[in-house]
């Protein structure tokens, strides 16, 4: 019995020396891994710098080691971020001289994650479409963080062929990533903007919806505007809040006329018909000031009743003078806001 | 004509001064804010290429001492920032910044800024 327990010692004793051995063994390479990265980088900055500058020289020559093909991409990455126009052009151009959009498509198949997310986020930066088959296939990644790179990063190529795919990973993601969900459809919506109608679509997850309506309010571009109208009509109340906030945002003038259908209709919510009649004040046309007056005089809920005075107020003469009527209503509440109003 | 080109990232510094000198000017550099600083107020500059986010003393903070200073009050500066939300450019312009770039930037169009700002001081009012 004692032969065993001090055979167990012996071995367990064996068993942590040899992986003490083995981590100090390991700091001992990736430290001088490190010295010899940190030597290569100023000649090779040097000289990427030199070619990006001058249009007349010669590439940096592709590193013989595979450290310094790593160093000299990562120098090339970590420079592509901050720069555009013709400096990024060239040194787009040099990543894939140098083999590195491969290098990086070959880094989503890698076993580790994290890998697989940083391949994906820095193919998003090169913006090559040379990526774009490896990029689909990391779309549909296990790992969620870098599905989502890939989808972004393929949402950046702006090609509609992807829209479908990219809409895809980012709804399936929307209920727990919502940031990076965000991330990814402003992306779509920046480089192919027709790819948000898709996001926005009945059949897709009420989050990713949400997400899609806020999004588009973010971006402001006129040609969204039909979409958002089309959604006042939703019957979730969250959705047609953020669809009526946005065309608002937008200042169009095509949504009066479906914002006013919200305002007149008593079925609506009543965070719905607040929101509609802060957008009709924000859109600024005079047309929405009769259905704005009846509003503030007649609405249930008193914060309809004060967005309402609140966007006569930015109906020019005729929401004053509606206000101005308003003001000498037997309800001293009605009074209240439309004094309130015409002051500010 | 001597500029100062103040940014952590040596990708980036090297390839600001490449273009300026490539440009025709005389290129300077410093790591750090506090470097930044002290050049500043040692070397004849004609203009400052200023990044943001540094050590040691950020470029809001450096811009703040030059203004202070009556050798450096009137030293054109261009910053260069990662964000281009209103409050830090406005933050930057009320400060005494001449110019505001934000990432990612043209190095050409960085140093036609910076041509542009330094013969601008060098004409008589």
């Amino acid at each position: 019995m004692t032969e065993a327990v001090r055979l167990s010692v012996f071995v367990l004793g064996g068993l942590v020396l040899a992986l003490q051995a083995f981590i100090v063994i390991e700091r001992v390479v990736s430290d001088r891994r490190r010295r010899k990265a940190a030597a290569l980088r100023p000649a090779l900055e040097i000289e990427l710098a030199n070619y990006l500058v001058d249009l007349s020289a010669a590439p940096p020559a592709r590193p013989r080691s595979k450290l310094g093909r790593r160093v000299l991409r990562e120098v090339a990455l970590e420079a592509i971020v901050e720069l555009r126009g013709r400096e990024r052009e060239r040194l787009v151009g040099l990543l894939e001289q140098l083999g590195a959009i491969d290098d990086l498509c070959m880094d989503l198949l890698s076993r580790n994650p994290l890998h697989r997310r940083h391949a994906a986020e820095a193919l998003g930066e090169i913006n090559s479409g040379d990526a774009a088959d490896s990029l689909l296939f990391g779309a549909a990644d296990p790992d969620i963080a870098s599905r989502l790179a890939s989808a972004r990063a393929l949402a950046q190529l702006g090609k509609d062929d992807y829209s479908k795919t990219v809409v895809d990973a980012a709804d399936a993601a929307a209920e727990l990533h919502p940031g990076a969900t965000a991330a990814v459809l402003l992306a779509l919506g920046a480089n192919n903007p027709s790819g948000l109608a898709d996001a926005l679509r009945k059949g897709r997850s009420l989050a990713g919806r949400l997400i899609a309506a806020a999004v588009i309010a973010e971006l402001r571009l006129s040609e969204h505007a039909p979409l958002l109208v089309g959604v006042l009509r939703d019957e979730d109340d969250d959705l047609v809040c953020k669809a009526a906030r946005g065309l608002g945002d937008m200042c169009d003038p095509d949504a009066i006329d479906p914002l006013l259908r919200i305002v007149e209709a008593p079925a609506s919510a009543w965070s719905c018909r607040a929101v509609a009649g802060h957008a009709l004040g924000s859109i600024g046309d005079p047309r929405a000031a009769p259905a704005l007056e009846t509003m503030l005089e007649n609405d249930e809920h008193w914060v309809v009743r004060d967005r309402a005075a609140r966007a006569l107020a930015k109906l020019g003469q005729e929401g004053e003078e509606a206000l101005v009527r308003a003001n000498r209503s037997p309800v001293e509440e009605v009074r209240e806001l439309a004094g309130l109003a015409l002051s500010t | 004509m001597l500029i100062l080109v103040a940014d952590d990232s040596p990708a980036i510094r090297r390839m600001v001064t490449g273009r300026l000198i490539a440009d025709g000017h005389e290129v300077v550099e410093a790591v750090d804010g506090q470097q930044a600083l002290e050049v500043a107020r040692s070397e004849p500059l004609a203009a400052i290429v200023l990044d943001k986010v540094m050590p040691k003393m950020d470029g809001f903070e450096v811009v703040r001492h030059l203004r202070e200073d009556p050798r450096t009050e009137n030293l054109p500066i261009v910053m260069l920032t990662g964000s281009s939300r209103e409050d830090d450019v406005l933050g930057g312009l009320e400060l005494g910044v001449n110019e505001y770039m934000a990432k990612p930037f043209s190095p050409r169009e960085l140093s036609v800024r910076v041509e542009r700002l330094t013969k601008a001081l060098a004409q008589p009012a």
